[in-house]
């Protein structure tokens, strides 16, 4: 049997900030030297569905008042940072040694289908540069 | 807005580095050789989504070289990172006639994996779901450990041939493949409904070619140019299949000949979700140049035609855009821009049995003709004056009317129209005060039946039906909806605002807000309402002669009023 159906008008609430800050520097001669940050929080959710309009008691098992955490569902809230390093070491006019370190952290505050996605990378770079 | 973040910080390299690591860090030639490694912990797909995360050390590669000989040149750039990552572009040139651009490009993508995990769910008799009852939805994941990904490859090929003619002329000749391959996640609904839910590991192999040919001469004041495309996609994977179930009843599992009588397929494995092999054909006219001296014209026509070649079915594509400047003034121009495509998709007659064939008040027709949602006119025309006031202020006033006529998709319940129109006006203000610069805009845009799903929410209470005719037992073939949805406004207003200062040499300072109020009030479940804000400042600074500070903040926030619509029914 079909009653027809129940709504619930609601409203979607999405906030991201980010900030980033990078330093380029080249304290001696033979050195240069660049740092990065970034860090980013988004949060995104629905006001729960307690206001259901229509043919809500026709079916006593439906139980409308918990549907009000139904909102709840796609929530999502992360947090992620990153930090980068980058070394420039001039050993003479024609070669030099670089490094790079990366690392970044992603924080899953709300588990969604694919699970938690909670992780961090750290990533890691030596080489030599011969100019020619 | 993590990627926002990562391609600004990307990006501020090339404003503060080259000034400080001149030679050695953009050196004309160079050979760079080392090791690289990487370490993950917990979940990688999030934060290495296109980075490499295997615990091991590797070499790497990079070089640069570029050389003169005579009247011939080439650059060659290489960054070898491993066979999944690599990234090579060189170019040659030959006096002033010849280029040729090869570039190839190749990264790993990782895919998220759905557990699925969400989909488990059991009717209960009572409210506190403590009593279980029959219907349920169920999920299996048979690779449930398997991570996925997509390995995308880019090679492009280009000649650029200047022709020794007396009409100064050249010729284009160009070659692009893209490759997909790897594994992805691929779900197949079973049943009478979504109640079981199967999920596998599928194969992608999948290769896309572009070949152009495209022709350039200057006549007079005016460039014309023919471009001619031919596309071809090609999907090599084998089919995926998955065992679809026997419709039966929910609760008992009888009823077999009646589930059986109202779907079109069960007990055995199907194949799913193939993309189908394609090809298309694009010419491409544009014609652009000068009339006298104050005034421009730029006009393009294109025609496409996409061949699926498994349904047979073709789409056509036909663009033409106009547009006209004049300058009555040194400090006043005028443009009137005029634009128009049309896109046809080919029919399909989709031949399903009746409804309850062979079952007591069955045998009711389902067949029908699919008429394609793309199918549309749409055209525009925009007017926008540029008025210079003084060195300091110049105003930009633009006006633009867009009609959407679609052939088969309503995009209004009330009066079935399958058209959209608006109107859009906006100013901007620019100024220039010395080291100071802003700018503003606003803009409002008035929407006649903008995108909605239309009859897409609130089933129709079951009291508005009554019996088939001469049919005791069907009511109706699928529930009517009559609702309204959509997250588009008929009403929407913007205002932008941006201002950078120059403090000196070694300082600058950027900062910018928006503004969006939008409405939709034309829909009959609800008004829709929505909101925006952006804000964002950044910093320039050199410390001294040896260090560059950048730092910056962006914010944005959204709010959007939706509605949840549930079917109420038993049984």
């Amino acid at each position: 049997m079909h009653y027809g159906s129940a709504t619930d008008l609601t409203t979607n609430y999405s906030t991201v900030n980010s900030y980033f800050f990078t330093i380029d520097s080249r304290p001696f001669q033979s050195i240069a030297v660049s740092i990065k940050t970034a860090i980013n929080n988004s949060r995104m959710g629905f006001d729960p569905l307690t206001n259901w309009v229509g043919p809500i008691d026709q079916i006593g098992k439906l139980d409308f008042a918990g549907y009000a955490e139904v909102n709840t569902y796609s929530n999502l809230a992360s947090d992620s940072y990153e930090f980068d390093l980058n070394l420039n070491f001039i050993i003479n006019d024609n070669l030099s040694l670089l490094a790079e370190a990366n690392y970044q952290n992603f924080d899953d505050n709300q588990p969604y289908v694919y699970g938690d996605t909670t992780g961090r990378w750290f990533y890691g770079k030596l080489s030599l540069r011969y100019i020619f | 807005m993590k990627k926002l973040a990562i391609f600004l910080l990307a990006c501020l390299p090339l404003i503060a580095w080259p000034a400080l690591a001149e030679d050695h860090v953009d050196a004309e030639n160079y050979v760079e050789i080392g090791a690289k490694g990487s370490d993950v912990g917990k979940d990688q797909n999030q934060v290495t989504e296109f980075s490499e995360s295997q615990t091991k050390v590797r070499g790497m590669l990079k070089l640069r070289t570029m050389d003169t000989k005579g009247d011939l040149n080439y650059r060659l750039d290489l960054s070898l990172f491993s066979n999944e990552d690599m990234e090579m572009k060189l170019v040659f040139h030959k006096a002033d006639w010849f280029t040729s651009t090869t570039s190839y490009n190749k990264f790993r993508h990782k895919l998220g994996h759905d557990s699925l995990s969400n989909l488990s769910w059991r009717e209960a008799s009572d409210q506190a779901g403590t009593i279980p009852e029959h219907k349920e939805v169920t999920s299996v994941d048979y690779s449930p450990n398997e991570d996925f990904y997509t390995i995308y490859e880019d090679f492009r090929q280009v000649f650029d041939i200047r022709l020794n003619t007396s009409m100064p002329s050249d010729i284009q000749v160009g070659f692009r493949s893209q490759a997909r391959n790897g594994y992805h996640q691929m779900m197949q609904l079973s049943h009478c409904d979504t109640c079981h839910v199967q999920s596998k590991s599928a194969k992608l192999d999948e290769n896309t070619y572009d070949v152009w040919a495209k022709v350039h001469a200057k006549m007079n004041k005016f460039d014309v140019s023919y471009k001619y495309t031919y596309s071809k996609f090609n999907n090599s994977a084998d089919q995926t299949g998955f065992y679809i179930d026997l419709p039966r009843h929910p609760a008992n599992g009888g009823a077999v000949d009646e589930f059986a009588s109202r779907t079109l397929y069960g007990g055995e494995v199907l194949p799913s979700g193939f993309n189908n092999d394609n090809k298309k054909s694009t010419h491409e006219v544009h014609i652009e140049g000068t009339v006298g001296g104050n005034d421009r014209i730029v006009a393009g026509a294109s025609y496409s035609d996409l061949a699926n070649a498994f349904t047979d079915l073709d789409m056509t594509t036909t663009t033409g855009s106009f547009r006209w400047s004049h300058k009555f003034r040194p400090n006043f121009v005028l443009d009137a821009f005029l634009s128009y495509y049309t896109m046809d998709n080919d029919d399909i007659f989709i031949d399903i049995p009746a409804w309850r064939e062979g079952r007591p008040g069955g045998g009711q027709p389902l067949s029908f003709t699919r008429y394609s949602a793309y199918n549309r006119d749409v055209s525009y025309v925009q007017l926008r004056a540029r008025y210079k006031v003084d060195d300091q202020n110049r105003f930009t006033f633009s006006y633009r009317y867009k009609q959407t006529d679609r052939d088969s998709l309503v995009v209004n319940l009330e009066d079935g129209s399958t058209d959209t129109t608006s109107s859009l006006f906006k100013i901007r203000w620019d100024g220039r005060y010395g080291d100071l610069r802003a700018n503003l805009m606003a803009s409002f845009e008035s929407i006649d039946h903008p995108f909605e799903n239309a009859m897409g929410i609130n089933e129709d209470p079951t009291a508005a039906y009554s019996p088939f005719p001469g049919n005791s037992l069907v009511y109706y073939l699928q529930r009517q909806v009559i609702g309204e949805a959509t997250n588009m406004p008929s009403k929407d207003m913007n205002l932008r605002g941006n201002l950078s200062y120059r403090f000196s040499d070694k300082a600058s300072f950027n900062i910018y807000a928006s503004l969006r109020n939008g409405e939709n009030n034309e829909l009959n479940t609800y008004t829709m309402n929505l909101t925006g804000r952006t804000a964002g400042t950044s910093m320039f600074y050199v410390l001294n002669d040896k260090t560059v500070l950048t730092i910056g903040y962006d914010y944005s926030f959204n709010k959007q009023e939706a509605v949840f619509s549930v079917p109420v029914m038993d049984g």
